[in-house]
């Protein structure tokens, strides 16, 4: 029944682009206060960074979202389309999460190297 | 179904992708002429300037891309398939915008770092040297 498809995509696409907003909206709202400590002086720049990352953000992950929808196995029961739609969510999520780290391990880092005490104000001569 | 779905799938990928490009351009320019006045010093026609030619080649860049993308390939007999095809093409097209949007931020960011680069090298070089002190 290619219908089952169909029923597939729509909650997998609905469930995973309500995800991603939300995540996104999260790390958008409080986020904001790193880079204003990355961005010292400049809080007008971190705040429009906040914004296009945020924009980049949702780009990249609903385009992977569309476009895994073109590697779906045709479904033929119920079963298997709970069990395809809970494997590509939990994955679209575990996902999420990798990158989740990664990105709060690179700011730590980043504000690491910059508040070094070889380097004790990186942002004081008119940047 | 028998009839060949292409043309639909055309008549929606093309105003999703052209609306696309709008946006993400509109946004990354509104928000660009922040860097532009940094790098310009704050010479705010030069900025502006700069930041609408900027925004004219975001714009053909990726219009460009979105059409030569377009052509889809096979025969779309049923919806499952069109869902399949547009997702491919439209998820690829958002991906290749976000990959271009963190390319023009990098730009900034390295056009920012340069102007400070300029600005530190410009006050090294135009304050007089100390007077010998005996």
């Amino acid at each position: 029944m290619p219908v089952l498809n169909l029923i597939g995509y729509c909650i997998y696409g609905l469930a995973s682009i309500a995800i991603i907003v939300f995540v996104g909206w999260w790390c958008y709202h409080y986020g904001a206060v790193f880079l204003k400590r990355l961005f010292k002086q400049d809080e007008k720049v971190a705040l429009t960074l906040n914004k296009l990352l945020l924009i980049g953000y949702y780009l990249l992950n609903i385009g992977y979202v569309a476009v895994t929808l073109s590697y779906w196995q045709a479904i033929t029961t119920a079963n298997t389309l709970l069990h395809a739609i809970t494997y590509k969510i939990g994955f679209i999520v575990l996902l999420l999460g990798v990158m989740h780290f990664i990105n709060m391990a690179s700011t730590y880092l980043l504000a690491k190297y910059y508040f070094t005490p070889t380097n004790p104000k990186p942002n004081n001569n008119g940047n | 179904m028998e009839t060949n779905l292409i043309v639909y799938a055309y008549a929606i990928y093309l105003p999703v992708t052209l609306a696309l490009t709008y946006f993400v351009a509109r946004m990354l320019f509104k928000n660009g002429r922040v860097f532009m006045m940094d790098i310009f010093n704050g010479r705010e026609e030069i900025a502006n300037a700069t930041n609408q030619l900027f925004q004219v080649g975001f714009y053909l860049l990726n219009i460009g891309f979105a059409l030569v993308f377009l052509e889809i390939y096979g025969y779309l007999n049923n919806v499952q398939t069109l869902v399949e095809k547009l997702g491919f093409k439209i998820g690829y097209f958002a991906i290749y915008l976000g990959i271009m949007l963190f390319f023009n931020l990098y730009l900034f960011f390295r056009g920012k770092r340069k102007a400070k680069q300029n600005k530190q090298m410009d006050k090294l070089i135009n304050t007089p040297p100390a007077p010998p002190n005996f």
